[in-house]
């Protein structure tokens, strides 16, 4: 369900198929199974490109999990969600509560950005 | 050109296996009134709200007793009228569970009805606590966004 690859302190996550009541409680666990498996990782990249279908049961992890992110100083962000879930996030109010990105590549370059400000 | 009136009626387990399935029956059923891909994405959307809505409050396990989801979908001349129907609990206070951020349930965000309010062009709620709920959806095509 979910492929994982760590670059740096920043965890990206691939997410695919359709999230919702079905499957909510199985991608909550599979994803705090990863976040607590990498106690080190400051920032959470869910790319959902090949997310095809998402409702307020699926936005429902990712606000618990943001709130878990930033628990530990850190934060989740999303990178290229498809017309359907960028719909979806906009109607909810996502983007105002965690950063959303077009691109995988534009989400690890904001965030390595980010990073290097708040060393400052 | 006016659309020919059509009806369907579908009954499936509340079960969340089955909001794939209604999603789907809901979009291929509007399909042929002149819906763009966005506008049947959020029929989909609104009505996995509303499928998701009864399975997780209109019948708690203490209930025993069939849990079924009824899916009436009609079109006239202004679209297709989606309702979902069940025979559950019921909400005894219609104006509070359509309140944004209301839930009876802490791992769900209490925005289903806020999300089918703005995806529907019209959304009616009716409700008897003991006998069921009915939430009736009116989707016209071209509304844009």
């Amino acid at each position: 369900m979910i492929r994982c690859t760590l670059y740096g302190k920043s965890l990206v996550l691939e997410v695919a198929g359709e999230l919702d009541l079905n499957n909510a409680e199985e991608f909550r666990t599979a994803l705090d199974s990863l976040i607590d498996s990498h106690p080190d990782v400051r920032q959470v990249v869910l790319c959902m490109d090949q997310v095809t279908f998402i409702d307020s049961s699926g936005i429902g992890v990712l606000f618990g999990r943001q709130r878990r992110m930033a628990s530990r100083g850190g934060a989740l962000s999303i990178a290229s969600p498809g017309p359907q879930a960028r719909r979806a996030l906009d109607l909810l109010g996502v983007p105002s509560i965690m950063r959303v990105y077009d691109s995988r590549e534009q989400a690890l370059a904001a965030e390595a950005e980010v990073r290097k400000c708040t060393r400052k | 050109m006016h659309a020919k009136v059509n009806h369907a009626r579908v009954e499936f387990d509340a079960i969340p296996g089955n909001l794939g399935f209604a999603r789907v029956a809901a979009a291929s059923f509007a399909a042929s009134l002149g819906f763009t891909v966005e506008e049947l994405e959020d029929i989909k959307l609104a009505v996995s709200e509303a499928v998701s809505n009864c399975i997780v409050h209109a019948y708690p396990k203490s209930n025993s007793g069939p849990a079924k989801v009824r899916m009436n979908m009609e079109t006239s001349e202004s679209g297709v009228t989606i309702s979902i129907e069940d025979t559950g609990v019921g909400i005894a206070d219609i104006a509070a569970a359509r309140t944004p951020g209301m839930t009876t349930d802490s791992q769900r965000l209490g925005m289903g009805f806020t999300l089918m309010e703005a995806l529907a062009n019209s959304l009616s709620v009716t409700s008897e606590p003991g006998a069921g709920t009915c939430v009736a959806m009116l989707f016209s095509p071209g509304r844009g966004g």
